[in-house]
């Protein structure tokens, strides 16, 4: 326990040295401010512009989730398919390892044509690259069974969907979270990307990355810090909620699990 | 004679790449009777005993289960891996009761029975722990209840021991003695130990490899109950070494 809190003493003593190095380096230097503010002004900017900051923070995050929880619910129908029929899966699943290259930002001009700038726009580009990891991540749990369990359940003459309930589907949960833990880090990267092209229908109002390209434009540097900061932020608060749920789901069986923690 | 509770007649196994596991095996195993199937891997063990649980079909001759075909006679038969193979989440019970579940079973019915079988290997305390958490011996009883929740009458055991320890490995082959003494099953036994094969058997079948035939049809009379001092009897010794010299003289 007390190792416990020396490591975390250390860690934080780390971060204050490199702010202190961070602000030395802007003073012994004279940098102005529009290049790069020192973290005091980055404070300051995060205590004024706090609750533009917090609006922002939460259209991004809206924006995140919403594709990324299109991307779980579709990918899991779309694998459950592919699981059911090997023709199809063998026509189709190329396709979305194809899906996955398409570069994102080529095509957001694009969607924004078809479905106007906004949220819905920006999260259908999350959807979009959130999409291929659950699909590619769950087919392969779903068909990678112990075959001797296959044999067990068809000698109690198992029907296809109780094969898939009670066989196929818990069999690939451990897949579906590595496959949501992929897609979780890449939804705020997606959900960013998108606001850069389609980040708001009105001027003044929208996500992180709209915010960024207008506190750009303004040359308000020391509030783009605190955007990137509040980004970077929301990129961890996903990652551990999903650990989180993980966790929560996986803590009784998982047997690879626990070995990854002990690593 | 009664109808055999498992009887082949001259069953042959081609594999789709041309190998010929099996050929012209017949067998017949009466009701109550213990038989282990010895023999050199590649034998076609294993492969005998997945066509009479049916999840696999001869190429030639017939196999019959009560009368039945394999696949009429499921609900007759249960089988027993070399792995245990449980559902990681599910708990004993949830694993135990798993073909109660897929036929449909009431909960309450199910309940009762898994409970049952749980006694009966003695994991009783231990319903509600997830595999992760027993030991190999455990893990290969749960495997075991598991399979005998659907109250079957002939085990198909398919090296079940063999990833255990030896002294675990004894003392599961007196647990399972017990249980075949208690509940008069037919069981058809696959292994690689000679010692474990007398042990238990009252019939030994010695297969040759390539393809697959049975050289040697061997009864045992060691008598019933069986108790662990009987490994260290005469007559066990003479048993060991009469099989082991027969299947010495196969794999030449």
């Amino acid at each position: 326990m007390q190792g416990r809190v020396w490591v975390i003493t250390k860690s934080f003593l780390v971060l204050v040295c490199v702010l202190a190095l961070w602000q030395s380096i802007v003073i012994l230097n004279h940098i102005p401010p529009y290049l790069v503010p020192g973290p005091g002004l980055v404070l300051t900017a995060l205590r004024d512009r706090f609750p533009a900051l917090v609006q922002s923070l939460g259209i991004t995050t809206l924006e995140a989730w919403g594709g990324l929880a299109a991307a779980i619910i579709v990918g899991v129908m779309v694998a459950m398919l592919f699981a059911q029929w090997r023709t199809l899966r063998q026509l189709m699943l190329p396709y979305t390892v194809l899906l996955q290259t398409v570069p994102i930002v080529a095509v957001a001009p694009l969607l924004i044509n078809w479905i106007g700038a906004g949220l819905f726009a920006v999260a259908t580009v999350t959807f979009i690259i959130c999409l291929p990891p659950i699909i590619a991540n769950t087919t392969q749990g779903l068909i990678s069974i112990d075959e001797n369990l296959i044999h067990l359940f068809l000698m109690h003459k198992a029907t296809r969907t109780q094969v898939l309930f009670k066989l196929r589907f818990p069999n690939a949960l451990p897949n579906l979270f590595t496959g949501i833990r992929i897609s979780a880090g890449i939804s705020v990267v997606g959900a960013i990307t998108g606001e850069l092209f389609a980040g708001s229908p009105r001027v003044g109002e929208g996500g992180l990355g709209y915010a960024i390209i207008y506190a750009n434009n303004q040359m308000e540097t020391s509030y783009m810090f605190a955007l990137v900061l509040a980004a970077t932020f929301l990129g961890f608060g996903f990652f551990f909620l999903v650990m989180f749920m993980e966790w929560l789901v996986l803590r009784h069986w998982h047997e690879s699990k626990r070995a990854a923690e002990a690593e | 004679m009664s109808v055999p509770e498992i009887a082949l007649n001259r069953v042959t196994k081609q594999y789709k790449t041309g190998t010929l596991a099996l050929e012209g095996v017949s067998l017949s195993v009466q009701r109550g009777e213990f038989v282990t199937l010895l023999g050199p891997s590649g034998c076609g063990k294993s492969t005998l005993l997945r066509m009479i649980s049916g999840l696999s079909t001869p190429t030639g001759g017939e196999i019959r289960v009560n009368g039945m075909t394999p696949g009429n006679a499921r609900e007759l038969m249960s089988f027993i891996f070399q792995d245990p193979t449980l559902m990681p989440w599910r708990t004993v019970a949830g694993n135990v009761g798993l073909s109660l579940e897929l036929e449909g079973a009431a909960r309450p019915l199910r309940a009762e029975r898994v409970s049952d079988v749980l006694g009966l290997v003695g994991l009783q305390h231990f319903a509600n722990r997830y595999p992760r958490e027993l030991s190999g011996g455990m893990k290969m009883r749960a495997s075991i209840a598991r399979a005998l929740v659907s109250r079957p009458r002939i085990l198909l055991m398919d090296e079940p021991f063999a990833a255990l320890d030896e002294m675990t490995r004894d003392r599961m082959n007196e647990q399972l003695l017990r249980l075949f003494e208690e509940q008069k099953w037919t069981v058809l036994f696959v292994t690689h130990s000679v010692a474990e094969a007398v042990f238990l058997s009252t019939r030994i079948v010695i297969l040759s490899a390539h393809p697959g035939r049975i050289a040697h049809d061997v009864a045992l009379n060691l008598g019933r109950p069986r108790e662990p001092h009987l490994r260290e009897s005469a007559a066990f010794e003479q048993a060991v070494i009469q099989i082991s010299r027969l299947l010495r003289g196969v794999q030449r």
